[in-house]
């Protein structure tokens, strides 16, 4: 399943929805998307900004933000959070030594206001490599201790393997809100 | 905020348009959906009849290439590049064309793109823009616009919001038409869409590129 999949099984209430994709550099966040749209990943620059992949479909849009993880850019990415429907949290399950680093970015960004009650897929990524830890170890070391709705996926964005079921995931908990707008509660 | 220049005076007379009236009028309506091209109403007898008046009309409704005067828009500006354009076939994710050889006059002349004819055959193509900014930029958007013989076919406006300085940035946009429309063959439209891509920051604007599309027979050898 790609984005355009994934548009399409969107309930339309609303003629846009917007994800964003953030995590530290070298997470995979780009290859990720970039596998999602059947594009060459060879050649994958650190990105310097943001990469915005805008899908339309019977009037429907899908906006998915791609922010840089450096260091230097993360200051930036309280810009990107308005309007969010879902966030995309990409970690590097083979880096170890970042773990810490990848658990705090996360924390700090789940206290944000703007991003209260956003649903977040957390991709434990380079499944692939053979010094990646598992998603469940992955989802330990984060110590994610919050009651919005929240998924650790495992998958490679090399071989695309576990890219689908993320996704599914995310149409599942953009559909469940679009019911619970439509019943005015929760 | 809608200054659009001389874009609103294409946009009616594009409604009186003596050849495109019955056939593209219906498809090119302000936030038409579907992906370019046409409905074939007229064939190539008319097209001939009409050659030397379309050449007339079509000097000003193929979008333009400008730059702000502005002091603080001229700011913006010196450190704003496109980096490149692409296209890709969306479906299969094969490069079609990319813009790379163009160099940093895009804001100077009129850009040519030379496009595999069978990009025409495309469900959906994916084209892209990177740029960098050595400016901040808190409300900045673009407007792009697709003309074919003086009609404006398709308008697409997205608002980036904050720009990082000193960012590289890269903006793709598909449009997946839900049926596919009747083209018409690469040898008549060949030279005759233009792509006007017009960026500003909140109402400031900035600068226009144009991008002139050519389909060429046979495929050229591309890389992907």
């Amino acid at each position: 399943m790609g984005l355009l999949n994934l548009l399409r099984k969107l309930k339309k209430s609303d003629d846009e929805a917007r994800l964003l994709v953030l995590g530290l550099d070298n997470a995979g966040k780009t290859t990720i998307l970039k596998k999602l749209s059947a594009e060459d990943i060879d050649n994958i620059m650190p990105t310097q900004g943001f990469n915005i992949k805008s899908i339309q479909s019977a009037g429907f849009k899908l906006n998915v933000w791609d922010i840089g993880g450096q260091k230097t850019i993360r200051p930036y990415w309280r810009n990107y959070y308005d309007n969010t429907d879902a966030l995309v949290y990409v970690v590097d399950s083979a880096d170890r030594s970042r773990i810490d680093e990848a658990q705090e970015e996360l924390a700090s960004l789940l206290k944000e206001d703007k991003l209260a009650g956003t649903p977040v897929l957390v991709f434990a990524n380079k499944q692939d490599l053979l010094s990646a830890i598992s998603a469940s170890e992955v989802a330990d070391l984060l110590q994610i201790n919050d009651d919005r709705a929240f998924q650790i996926q495992a998958c490679s964005a090399k071989s695309g393997e576990g890219l689908s079921d993320g996704l599914e995931w995310l149409v599942e908990q953009l559909n469940d809100k679009e019911d619970g707008a439509a019943h005015e509660g929760k | 905020m809608e200054s659009k220049y001389s874009s609103e005076t294409w946009a009616a007379e594009a409604k009186e348009s003596k050849t495109n009236g019955d056939g593209l009028g219906a498809k090119s309506g302000a936030k038409s959906n579907s992906r370019t091209i046409v409905h074939n109403d007229f064939d190539e007898e008319d097209l001939e009849a009409d050659a030397e008046w379309e050449l007339l009309k079509r000097k000003k409704r193929q979008g333009e290439i400008r730059v702000s005067s502005n002091p603080a828009a001229q700011r913006i500006l010196r450190g704003f590049r496109i980096n490149h354009m692409r296209m890709r076939d969306a479906e299969s994710g094969r490069l079609m064309w990319r813009s790379e050889e163009w160099g940093d006059d895009m804001f100077e002349r009129e850009m040519e793109a030379h496009v595999p004819a069978s990009i025409l055959d495309c469900r959906a193509v994916a084209r892209e823009i990177n740029f960098t900014s050595e400016e901040a930029m808190n409300k900045f958007r673009l407007e792009q616009r697709v003309y074919f013989q003086g009609v404006c076919m398709e308008e697409w406006f997205f608002n980036f919001g904050f720009v990082i300085p000193g960012s590289t940035n890269t903006w793709e946009q598909t449009i997946y038409a839900a049926e596919k429309s009747a083209m018409l063959p690469a040898h008549l439209i060949s030279g005759q869409i233009t792509i006007e891509t017009s960026f500003y920051d909140d109402n400031l604007f900035v600068s226009k590129s144009l991008v002139r599309i050519f389909y060429d027979l046979p495929e050229p050898t591309i890389v992907n």
